[in-house]
């Protein structure tokens, strides 16, 4: 009788094993590497010291807005976790990142509210924004933007945008 | 002294019926309790109607087995089912105005109830901040706080002014750190622009205030 129970459980946890594989991995992600625009008139504020990232030249504080693709496999409002890695370079302003929304009829904005660096510091930082913007109702009709504040370059390396990840 | 053995069709059954019944219970468990939510590889929902349009009709070629002595028929005509118009997913085509969303945030924010403590507090950093904000072409004319949310009216110079210049004030550093909303609505008017912001802290934990 002991054995017969014990194949009766083998089979159960056999059966619903074939099952489970199909649970692993339900999470979607999209990585992006800093594809920006730096809000700036001048081309001179540029800078891709770092490869690939998008950095402030500039004496000034710029903002940054980097493309979060979307589409049917993630779309951005289904994204419940954002992680932008950014390098602080200045010891005195603090790099910020924020999920926003371009409104789809050009005529309005969203963001959500801002993740920091540390004031103190020289530092490569992955910030967390807030995505509620993104998961709010209606805003699947929007495009999504991450928007980076770079501060004002204070050494010969700038503030950069490295990339950006996302999943729900 | 031999013990009772059972029969061999009682031993197997007694094997079997174990395993069949554990399969059985497995596969109902597995299907009742597995989580599907997520699992589904997202689809773009796509509505298929077919159009009201005359049907399509098309030549057939006769058939090529027609003997010598066959006079050919006219060609046949065959009805084509009708052609499926794919419209675009609900989403992209019942999009809500931008400024209709806006205007029922705001009426939100005034049916909403005044926390007195939160609304002074948040006030009080609003217009701290926003005023160092203002210059010639944008000032702060008036924050209203309630209870986690706060409307901000602000006067552009102009609207090209509120066109160019609306996106930084939803990115613009602010003690209250809280999600923020603007829309500015198209005006031929000329002079001076008023638009309001809000500042909606409902969805953002009170740590993120910043003060």
């Amino acid at each position: 009788m002991k054995s017969s129970l014990f194949i009766f459980l083998g089979f159960l946890l056999a059966s619903a094993g074939i099952s489970l594989p199909s649970n692993a991995g339900a999470a979607f992600h999209q990585v992006a590497g800093a594809t920006c625009s730096l809000q700036s008139t001048s081309a001179s504020d540029y800078s891709l010291s770092i490869t690939g990232a998008t950095g402030n030249q500039a004496t000034a504080t710029r903002l940054a807005d980097c493309q979060f693709p979307s589409n049917s496999t993630l779309r951005h409002d289904a994204v419940t976790f954002l992680s932008v890695d950014v390098h602080d370079a200045t010891s005195s302003g603090q790099v910020s990142a924020q999920a926003c929304l371009r409104a789809f009829d050009g005529i309005g904005a969203t963001c959500g509210s801002a993740q920091f660096t540390g004031f103190a510091a020289i530092e490569t930082k992955s910030l967390f924004p807030s995505t509620s913007a993104w998961t709010a109702a209606g805003a699947g009709s929007d495009y999504p933007v991450v928007r980076v504040s770079l501060p004002a370059r204070t050494t010969t390396t700038p503030s950069a945008v490295l990339g950006i990840y996302g999943s729900n | 002294m031999t013990a009772d053995r059972p029969s061999l069709p009682s031993r197997v059954l007694q094997t079997l019926l174990p395993a069949v019944l554990g399969t059985l219970g497995g596969v109902w468990g597995a299907s009742t309790f597995a989580d599907t939510e997520g699992t589904e590889t997202p689809t773009r929902a796509v509505s298929v109607r077919p159009i009201d349009a005359p049907p399509v009709f098309a030549a057939q070629p006769p058939p090529s087995d027609a003997g010598p002595g066959r006079a050919l028929a006219p060609a046949e005509v065959v009805e084509l089912p009708a052609p499926e118009v794919y419209d675009e997913p609900p989403s992209r085509l019942a999009r809500e105005s931008s400024i209709v969303r806006h205007e029922r945030r705001l009426e939100s924010h005034r049916q909403s109830p005044i926390d007195g403590r939160w609304s002074r507090v948040a006030s009080t950093a609003l217009w701290s901040d926003l005023d160092r904000l203002d210059d010639a072409s944008l000032r702060t004319i008036d924050v209203e706080c309630r209870s986690r949310t706060c409307a901000v009216r602000i006067e552009f110079e102009s609207y090209d002014v509120a066109v160019a210049r609306h996106a930084e004030l939803v990115s613009l550093p602010l003690q209250l750190n809280c999600t923020r909303h603007i829309v500015v609505p198209p005006n031929d008017t000329p002079g001076p622009y008023e638009a309001t912001m809000l500042i909606d802290c409902t969805e953002d934990d009170a740590s993120e205030l910043r003060w």
